[in-house]
């Protein structure tokens, strides 16, 4: 610079000192807000990474809130749980309390005398657990599933007048039905209906062919008797047989007759040796008249016991007929698993299949559900499918500790369906008398399950545990991760205090010595030496 | 030896005291104006002055002196180089400057560093839009967890509040937009009075300096005016001599764009502002008033017409409304004096004609707020990067605006789409019918409209689905054996679609007459109820709708009286009409589980959609907003991200200016600093010349009385020898 001028001394001045004042301000001011910065522009990275670091907070928080709440939940689930195997079968407490107590007691009850009232007990206690297992967490009910809203277990009473539990409102019994299939996959079919799977089927080719029989009114067969047998054996009449009397024999002998008593001695040889060739029975039928002995040609005659071994263990109509289906290709005959067995035991129906496949489907949708939350996992979609792995399944499925379907055997594999079967088996027996061995056998063989649906619901109750815990660690992992995100963006966006004071001291000191220096920058020129 | 004349001295003496005299008064001058702004330093230019020329006889033995100082002229000490360097940093000051201007106006809307309380904590910081869009997901994770209806109640109220937030953001960067536009306005008549002012400067100094005058204060107040004109573009000043006659020349100034166009084939940027006593001004190109709402799809017709008149009315170009380019295109006037006079050499200045300039023609604050309102950076269309190959780079308030706007658009888009479908079956395919009461049907979302004060006139107690009414189950909704009755039809319209497609005698009597509107209305009733639909069982009979069943609704609007979902922007989004009066509700699945035979009341898988989009990285493509757009992709990130990215965007945009401001600033703080070492008034140089030219008086009068005493002397002292 050539010359400093006062102007141009004053300018610089002005501009150095608005400097010194305006820099004095900004520390101020990162004073007074306590921020490392407070626009985009003073630090733009740091701003968008602490926002970043601020939304990422926000939603720690959230996700705590709902972990927490979901882990409180779990909570509850374990008290009702832990409360249910109370119940079902307690290691440690008073077992005779429990179901599995209960039905030990009852199958070594031999003589009957509590049957009854063990009974009762197992049903209700089984209705205890329902109610357990219908337990609200706030206003959803814990083990529904995704239908938190409405009462999940229900205990329906049938027609005749057995109970059956659903599960929103399905039967948690359900299963498919499986069906008698033919080689090439198509249904056996039987007036429409469905053939069980488990169904016998008898060639009609292997079953000795029998003439039909006559039959009364009532379709049953028309038995007669054999007279002159010590066993006096009992035989059925084919069909078009009509017996004759000794007058026909006679006639057909060519004798005179007409009766007995007016043959000869050679005639009545005769006659003897020809009845011979009969079976003599006492009864009647029309148009024959009645009491004379019928005599019947061996061949127009079953006996009863040739009857029954033929015929006891096919299955009947109402008319007695056989019911015949066609099992690849061939005709067979039902064959009867127990001498009570029905049509019914065999056949489904097409519609009740249906229902049935339709109530199996809905529990393996229903078991299969899933109720994902965001605790903090991630929570991201891929082709708009949230990941499973982001998120946490909170849904408690109540038949997943309860069981459903119905196992190999046909047997239910819920718990309250097993206690009810045992209860229906135990009332089949009258009160106070002694079981008898099937009956014994078979609840017995339902004991065993019902231990297995208990391990079952132990099982799930385990994993259900460990659900909770793992929620617990996560609520942990949260709280930590959100003071983690408080403390990293109070690192970008919090003064250090003692640099931040020391700063302003030294922009207060330094527009001090500025100002001190404005007080002198022109306080001295030539004119004040002129005289 | 010459002759002396005897009273010489006395004149040298006196010009002596003259010059010094001169000097004293301009120093005075000087400091007096001191503090003058603009004052440049003046200084006397004198001369030795010697009288008489030479004598054609001239004795080689004769001395010829001078005879004292002449002060010839006042005149200014001045860099014009200086200048030149002042004037193109100010133009840089007055761009940078203004833009930070801008830029920081539009942080004071969208730089929430700082604002906004924290959640949970006491410490604030948490933004206020940006912490309104996490709310949202807040909200959703609560109703996610707990699906009620006060939950859905407070995801709405949550919407509700972000749509306010978008529209305060949206409307305070308009007015702060439309604030600039103003000032733009004045700023035109500014830079236009300027250009008057030098032109008639121009005028004075002419007529001064044809008089012999320099007319120093007349420059001095000149330079200002070009000094500021400076800082509002880049101006080129020269000043070349014009001969007015008689051999007599005068300066003239002339002042034209400073070529600040970086394309070298514009040459627009150097049109002349200023030429001697011939002035241009600025204008915003006018041009026809565009009709908004034409379709160039559709023909030409009274409502579809390119342009608006006065009255805002479709017109055709001749009757078209003139109001300011959008684009704020700039014209140059032809210069003309201040009779409005074309210069002789009009056709050679400018072409003689008014200039449109080019985008990049000027530089300096006037083109910085042209940048502030017009400058869209990624939104960028191929027109705006024909006009400036930089457009694309270039943020200003439309950029940040249709930012907003695309993130309320694409925000709004995401949300409608989740909250619309169809219904699908357990397994995910579109459900083929569904069979529910009314009630069932809206828990599934689907819409049904009570069809009260209908066009129609049939009264309340009907459901309408699609301005259709919805039967019953005994016959196919809507079908009404194909005569569709709608909820818009008159009773005479219904009755004749019945008439077309059912029965031509509907509605008359036996004799063929047409009924009286009481049986008319009796008798469609009576047929609608036949065909299942019915006022009165709609509460218990059962409707089946067939497939696709469509649900939901959109969340979000173009404004609060509708559910019109085009052309959504943060200034117009709202929470779309049916959300807010309860007909449409968020949906929180679209599956219905075996018919409905099985229910999942608290399954949300639509919510988990909705809470993902949340921290979903999207493309925001700025075609979705104006698909001239040459760019389709401005940012990939969340909702949360990208409002965040505006303001780095923008806290970037705000440094860089900063910087540069404070680099030009501090340039300019330096030359005219340097500019003031050469013209500025310097007290200590002043009081050496009170000094110097105390001393030349003082010593001036000193010679005037040696002189005198000499002549005395000489006259009364002389010659007396033996008196």
């Amino acid at each position: 610079m050539i010359r400093a001028t006062t102007g141009g001394v004053l300018r610089n001045y002005r501009y150095n000192l608005m400097n010194s004042y305006i820099n004095q301000n900004k520390v101020m001011n990162t004073l007074l807000t306590q921020r490392n910065f407070n626009s985009y522009a003073e630090d733009p990275a740091s701003a968008a990474k602490a926002f970043r670091l601020r939304k990422s907070r926000m939603t720690v928080q959230s996700q705590y809130n709902i972990c927490s709440d979901t882990y409180h939940k779990f909570q509850s689930a374990f008290n009702s749980l832990e409360s249910v195997s109370l119940m079902v079968d307690n290691d440690t407490g008073t077992a005779s309390k429990t179901l599995k107590g209960m039905t030990l007691d009852m199958l070594n009850d031999p003589t009957g005398d509590a049957r009854t009232q063990l009974t009762e007990a197992l049903d209700q206690v089984s209705e205890a657990i329902v109610q357990c297992m219908n337990q609200k967490y706030g206003d959803n009910f814990i083990f529904a599933g995704a239908d938190g809203h409405n009462v999940p277990f229900e205990v329906r009473e049938m027609e005749d007048g057995t109970k059956k539990l659903y599960y929103r409102n399905v039967p948690v019994d359900a299963a498919e039905p499986k069906l008698k299939k033919n080689n090439d996959n198509t249904e056996v079919l039987l007036n429409g209906d469905y053939l069980r799977a488990d169904t016998t089927l008898v060639k009609a080719s292997d079953v000795p062919e029998i003439t039909p029989l006559e039959k009364d009114a009532d379709g049953d067969p028309i038995s007669v008797v054999a007279v002159d047998e010590e066993a006096r054996n009992v035989y059925y009449i084919k069909q078009g047989a009509t017996g004759k009397t000794e007058e026909d024999l006679i006639q057909e002998l060519g004798f005179t007759g007409p009766t007995a008593a007016d043959l000869t001695d050679a005639e009545k040889e005769a006659l003897e040796a020809e009845k011979a060739k009969y079976i003599r029975t006492s009864e009647f039928r029309n148009p024959l008249e009645d009491n004379k002995s019928i005599y019947y040609d061996p061949n127009d005659l079953v006996s009863k016991d040739t009857y029954d071994a033929t015929y006891d263990g096919l299955m009947k109509d109402e008319n007695g007929d056989l019911y015949s289906v066609t099992f690849n290709g061939d005709t067979c005959y039902i064959a009867k698993d127990s001498a009570d067995a029905t049509i019914s035991d065999v056949t489904i129906s097409q519609a009740d299949y249906d229902t049935a496949c339709s109530d199996a489907k809905k529990l393996e949708y229903l078991m299969d559900e899933k109720l994902y939350l965001d605790i903090g996992l991630g929570f991201q979609e891929k082709d708009g499918e949230l990941i499973a792995s982001s998120a946490f399944d909170a849904a408690l499925i109540g038949i997943n500790f309860f069981g459903y379907g119905v196992d190999k055997d046909g047997d239910p594999k819920n718990i309250y369906s097993l206690v009810q079967k045992m209860k229906e088996i135990a009332q089949s027996v009258p009160d106070g008398e002694d079981w008898d061995k099937a009956t014994w056998d078979e609840f017995d063989h339902l004991v065993g399950k019902f231990e297995t649906a208990s391990s079952e619901f132990h099982t799930q109750f385990t994993n259900m545990d460990a659900g909770t815990t793992k929620l617990e660690t996560n609520v942990d992992l949260l709280k930590e991760n959100y003071y983690n995100l408080q403390e990293q963006y109070a690192e970008l966006e919090d003064i250090e205090p003692v640099e931040v004071i020391n700063n302003l001291l030294w922009a207060q000191y330094a527009y001090n010595a500025a100002l001190k220096v404005g007080n002198s920058v022109l306080s001295q020129s030539l004119m004040d030496y002129l005289s | 030896m010459g002759s002396i004349g005897t009273f010489d001295g006395f004149t040298t003496a006196r010009l002596g005291i003259y010059a010094a005299q001169h000097g004293l008064n301009v120093t005075g001058n000087n400091i007096s104006n001191l503090n003058t702004i603009g004052y440049t330093r003046q200084r006397i230019d004198q001369v030795s002055w010697k009288t008489g020329g030479n004598d054609m006889y001239r004795s080689p033995y004769d001395v010829h002196m001078g005879s004292g100082a002449m002060v010839t002229s006042v005149n200014q000490i001045r860099d014009p180089y200086l200048d030149i360097q002042y004037r193109t940093v100010s133009s840089k000051v007055g761009y940078t400057d203004t833009w930070l201007s801008g830029i920081k106006n539009i942080t004071q809307t969208l730089d929430e560093v700082g604002k906004g309380d924290a959640s949970n904590t006491n410490d604030k910081g948490d933004g206020i839009l940006y912490a309104q869009l996490l709310e949202i997901q807040r909200m959703l994770m609560q109703l996610h967890n707990n699906p009620d209806k006060a939950n859905d109640t407070l995801v709405r109220k949550s919407a509700e509040t972000l749509c306010q937030l978008f529209n305060t953001y949206a409307g305070k960067l308009e007015t702060e937009r439309k604030d600039l536009d103003k000032q733009f306005t004045e700023e035109l008549s500014s830079v236009n009075e300027i250009l008057t002012s030098i032109r008639d400067l121009n005028d004075s100094i002419r007529k001064a300096e044809i008089c012999g005058d320099n007319a120093l204060e007349l420059r001095d107040e000149r330079n200002l005016k070009i000094d500021a004109l400076s800082q509002y573009m880049h101006i080129k000043v020269e000043y070349t001599m014009e001969d007015v006659g008689a051999g007599k020349q005068v300066e003239k100034l002339t002042i034209s764009l400073g070529n600040a166009n970086p394309d070298a084939d514009v040459h627009t940027d150097e049109t002349v502002l200023i030429d001697g006593i011939y002035g241009a001004q600025f204008r915003i190109k006018q041009v026809p008033k565009e009709n908004p709402n034409y379709d160039p799809n559709q023909p030409f017709s009274p409502t579809n017409l390119m342009y608006l008149d006065e009255n805002d009315q479709p017109c055709k170009l001749a009757d078209a409304a003139m109001v300011n380019d959008p684009h704020y295109t700039m014209e140059v006037t032809n210069l003309v004096d201040s009779k409005n006079v074309l210069p002789k050499n009009h056709n050679e200045i400018n072409a003689g004609r008014p200039i449109t300039l080019a985008d990049n023609d000027l530089y300096g604050s006037f083109q910085a707020m042209r940048e502030l309102l017009t400058e869209k950076g990624e939104f960028a269309t191929q027109a705006d990067v024909d006009a400036d190959p930089n457009a694309t780079i270039k943020r200003g308030f439309p950029y940040y605006q249709m930012s907003l706007d695309l993130l309320a658009r694409q925000f709004a888009q995401v949300y409608n789409e989740l909250n619309q479908g169809v219904l699908l079956d357990e397994e995910g395919n579109e459900l083929q019918s569904l069979t529910g009461t009314i009630e069932e049907l809206e828990s599934y979302g689907v819409k049904l409209n009570q069809a009260e004060g209908t066009a129609g006139g049939f009264g309340d107690g009907y459901y309408v689905k699609d301005g259709i009414f919805v039967g019953t189950s005994v016959h196919d909704p809507c079908d009404l054996n194909k005569a569709q009755i709608s909820v818009d039809d008159t009773v005479d319209e219904a009755i004749a679609k019945i008439r077309d497609k059912v029965d031509p005698n509907f509605g008359k009597n036996p004799d063929g007459s047409e009924a009286s509107d009481a049986d008319k209305l009796a008798s469609l009733k009576d047929f609608m109820s036949q065909h299942g639909v019915n006022s009165n069982n709609v509460d218990t009979e059962k409707i089946t709708l067939p497939g696709p069943i469509e649900v939901g609704g959109p969340l979000f609007s173009n404004g609060n009286y509708g559910d019109d979902v085009e052309n959504i922007t943060a200034s117009n989004i709202s929470v779309s009409h049916s959300w807010s009066i309860g007909d449409v509700k968020v949906i929180p699945k679209f599956k219905v589980l075996f018919d409905g035979d099985v229910e999942d009341t608290t399954q949300n898988t639509n919510i988990d959609h909705m809470i993902s989009k949340i921290e979903e990285a999207l493309v925001y493509n700025p075609q979705d907003l104006d698909p001239d757009a040459l760019s389709t992709k401005l940012f990939k990130g969340s909702f949360n991200d990208m409002f965040n990215d505006m303001g780095t965007t923008l806290g970037g945009d705000e440094r860089i200016h900063t910087t540069n401001l404070n680099t030009h600033y501090s340039q300019a703080v330096d030359i005219d600093t340097r500019r003031d070492g050469v013209s500025g008034v310097d007290l200590n140089d002043e009081a050496m010349n009170i000094m110097m030219y105390q001393k030349a008086y003082s010593a001036a009068c000193r010679m005037m009385t040696a002189i005198d005493e000499a002549l005395d002397r000489l006259i009364n002292n002389t010659g007396l020898a033996g008196l």
